[in-house]
């Protein structure tokens, strides 16, 4: 199996804080890799620390690799010892794309969401900029809705068009692996359902990596899941995956006191 | 027994309107009979007196020029300080420096505007008897000093700005792969631009009013329409304190409320200006439902 993805041995702490304890996840490179945990087991810092976002939050330290396919086989993202420099942070960044919990468009109008990063770090022409945007609101499903008023600010969407939205930001900058952290978790029903067949779709062509904190939409996406607890892996699914319940149990085994929803 | 901090909170406001509308009508009942053509321009024709064909002798608008030049070289010089340094402060200082800095802000913040006058007029005659033995208190020296004055205003509202923008922002755009600097030129300045925009305002009104720096570094009553950066020039505040002090009837001192009105007037117009370019600026950058929301 190709690996999008391969952490190893990876320690991350904020300060004095121990958030990730050693360890080792892959990602394979098509399908949904899910990570499942209750709040405060790490899922999200691992998720960005294939990215290395958590450093733009504060003093981070780390041991261990992460590397990476971002088109030229696994690369290591994380400065090691006796090896060239990774990529440039910026690099990296634009290479994996990321999707958040709350759409955070920028406040901007529709077209500038896209348009702006695509000028800014891709330094694209006006020209192919326009035909980008049009490709990648169409790759969500948004272009029908909002091709009229693309002029408009975007925080005029809807919860469900903010969050497409925001797909096809990440998309257009044509990353090499998607991370998704609970990108349903602030939709109504009908729109995450919508959002969970888009990202079906993309499984097929994207490598992507999917925090979430709900046992069914595990089930329904994963191709591989991942059970996360204080900070280290205690359980990986890569065939036979558990059903919504099973999932249920496993995280109230390991957090008596917490009940999942 | 029922707390009277509602009645005094709805009190305050009424309060301040009530000042405010007395203040007006005192200014316009005095100042308003003045308000004609020979008030800015004597008995010189206004096209003539505006491109400087021929001086005005006794009117005011050679201060109205006056004014309005040295508040924008003031805002010129203090901008771009002043900015960098907020910028500084919010993004890049440990919160050590931070304190430092700040501290030093309080410092510029507090003193006040006739120890910088005579900073400036020190500062001059130091130049005189050292480098520079024709330097003379002129417009740049007053834009200068009144650019010291005002620069804390703006550095900390452009600071309070940048850190008042909500953290996803700068997280979602490190997440698009900006690096930390056009994070800050291309979405963080953007973003808090109405703030940086307010305090320049603020800097404005200041810069307008100020008396007491430019009397000592520069300002005169009779100098003609400004003439270049190494000359005196006249101001409207400076005119409003001259006739204040040295009016010899009824008639001069009526000049005086007319040259407050009008210093008031051309404030409110420089405030409403700016507020327009501000809008401008936001419809064009965020698309024309927001800017409505906005303000």
């Amino acid at each position: 199996m190709q690996l999008a993805v391969l952490v190893e041995n990876f320690s991350l702490a904020f300060g004095e804080d121990i958030i990730l304890n050693d360890v080792h996840f892959s990602a394979p490179s098509k399908g949904i890799s899910v990570l499942v945990g209750r709040s405060g087991s790490g899922k999200t810092t691992l998720l960005r620390s294939l990215n290395r976002l958590n450093e733009t939050l504060g003093q981070v330290k780390t041991r261990g690799r992460v590397r990476l396919d971002l088109g030229q086989g696994l690369e290591d993202i994380y400065p090691q010892d006796n090896a060239p420099a990774p990529r440039p942070l910026s690099e990296i960044r634009r290479l994996v794309g990321m999707v958040f919990q709350t759409p955070n468009v920028l406040p901007l109008s529709i077209a500038q969401n896209i348009a702006l990063p695509l000028r800014i770090v891709r330094k694209l022409q006006p020209e192919e900029i326009k035909q980008r945007i049009r490709h990648c609101l169409c790759q969500v499903g948004l272009w029908e809705e909002t091709a009229h008023r693309l002029e408009t600010s975007a925080e005029n969407l809807s919860g469900g068009q903010k969050q497409r939205l925001c797909l096809a930001r990440a998309l257009a900058l044509e990353p090499a692996i998607l991370l998704l952290d609970e990108p349903t978790a602030s939709l109504d029903v009908h729109a995450a359902t919508s959002i969970e067949e888009l990202l079906k779709e993309l499984g097929e062509r994207y490598p992507i990596v999917l925090v979430s904190h709900n046992p069914r939409q595990a089930c329904r996406l994963a191709s591989q899941l991942t059970v996360m607890e204080a900070g280290r892996i205690v359980n990986n699914f890569c065939h036979e995956l558990p059903d919504a319940q099973t999932i249920k149990s496993l995280l109230k085994e390991h957090s008596p006191s917490e009940t999942m929803s | 027994m029922k707390s009277p901090l509602p009645w005094l909170l709805r009190l305050a406001p009424l309060l301040l309107v009530a000042v405010c509308a007395v203040l007006l009508i005192f200014l316009l009942q005095r100042g308003l009979g003045t308000f004609s053509l020979s008030l800015l321009f004597g008995d010189v024709p206004p096209l003539q007196a505006i491109f400087g064909q021929r001086p005005v002798w006794d009117g005011l608008w050679p201060a109205c020029a006056g004014t309005l030049c040295l508040v924008l070289l003031t805002l010129t010089l203090a901008f771009l300080p002043g900015l960098g340094c907020g910028i500084y402060l919010a993004e890049y200082a440990s919160p050590g420096k931070a304190s430092f800095i700040g501290l030093a802000m309080d410092i510029l913040a507090g003193t006040p505007s006739i120890v910088m006058g005579l900073f400036g007029f020190t500062l001059i005659v130091f130049l005189r008897q050292t480098f520079l033995p024709n330097a003379n208190t002129s417009l740049l020296l007053s834009a200068g000093c009144l650019s010291l004055l005002v620069l804390p205003v703006i550095v900390s509202s452009s600071c309070e700005a940048l850190r008042a923008l909500p953290r996803d922002l700068r997280i979602t755009a490190f997440a698009l792969g900006m690096t930390k600097k056009t994070v800050i030129s291309k979405i963080l300045i953007p973003q808090a631009s109405q703030g940086i925009a307010a305090g320049l305002i603020l800097a404005l009104a200041r810069a307008a009013e100020d008396t007491a720096v430019i009397m000592l570094t520069g300002a005169v009553a009779n100098a003609g329409l400004p003439a270049g950066l190494f000359d005196k020039f006249e101001a409207l505040p400076f005119a409003i304190y001259y006739t204040a002090g040295e009016y010899q009837n009824t008639e001069e001192l009526a000049r005086g409320f007319g040259a407050a009105l009008l210093l008031l007037l051309l404030s409110v117009l420089l405030v409403l200006t700016a507020h327009f370019l501000e809008r401008r600026y936001l419809r064009q950058r965020q698309g024309f439902h927001a800017a409505g929301r906005a303000r």
